[in-house]
């Protein structure tokens, strides 16, 4: 049975769409992929210097997940420092209040209330869709 | 449960999707467990303002968690995000039972 994918709750999205090294030696092709849950939980803990059960508490995972992800921003940032890689940011299994994300099948535009279990697109069901915007709320 | 309200030009099965929230025509109320479906006028059509913010409480006491329309406006976006209301938002023009098959159907 195939792991059931589960969903991270965060506050703002990065708004780059990533990095690429200059004057590296090594001219790679392969690039890093940084989720948006990466993203948070390291600008929650290094840059907004919650403690890790703050910043899980306003990810809704527990600190032991939290952690998790948090490791794995680390390593990947750490590894394409090293191996002059390029970092993508990728959307991942995030997920956002107050975001509408936009259907690649259909069209349709919706959003994701946080009681809502299905994570599918909610007119055809497809589970191809991306995050359009947010909307700040401070 | 999963209620879905579906804006519509008339109170019938022969009506357009109809693209306005606080001023649609009515409002198609699936039941989508049961495939039950209801109609409801929108008595609120012809209000000056706030036509959709007073559709919203009308909707919210039915236990309504999902709409369908084009343009929802910011304030009323905001009544429904704070509700946990799953808003879906569609810019082309068809029938409401072509929205009604792909709920049913897919
Ligand atoms: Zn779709």
């Amino acid at each position: 049975m195939p792991r059931r994918k589960r969903f991270r709750k965060i506050v703002a999205p990065p708004s780059f769409d990533g990095y690429k090294p200059y004057g590296a030696s090594i001219n790679s092709k392969q690039s890093i992929e940084f989720f948006y849950e990466e993203y948070e939980a390291m600008r929650l803990a290094d840059y907004d210097m919650l403690n890790h059960q703050e910043a899980a508490e306003l990810m809704g995972v527990s600190r032991a997940t939290f952690a998790r992800i948090y490791e794995t921003a680390r390593r990947k940032i750490a590894k394409a420092f090293v191996e002059s890689l390029e970092i993508v940011t990728v959307y991942g299994n995030a997920w956002m209040e107050n975001a509408w994300y936009s259907c690649a099948s259909c069209q349709a535009k919706f959003t994701l209330p946080e009681n809502n279990v299905k994570q599918l697109c909610p007119l055809c069901g497809s589970k191809s869709f991306e995050l359009l915007n947010v909307i700040q709320n401070e | 449960m999963s209620k879905t309200v579906i804006t519509c030009t008339n109170a019938d099965m022969d009506s357009l999707f109809d693209k306005r929230f606080g001023r649609a025509g009515a409002f198609c109320i699936l039941n989508e467990d049961t495939g039950q479906i209801i109609f409801l006028p929108n008595r609120y059509k012809e209000l000056k303002e706030s036509a959709g913010l007073s559709v919203v409480q009308e909707l919210l006491q039915l236990n309504i968690t999902k709409i369908i329309s084009g343009d929802f406006g910011s304030r009323t976006a905001d009544l429904l995000f704070e509700n946990k209301v799953q808003m879906v938002s569609l810019d082309y023009s068809c029938s409401l039972s072509e929205i009604l098959d792909k709920l049913i159907y897919r």
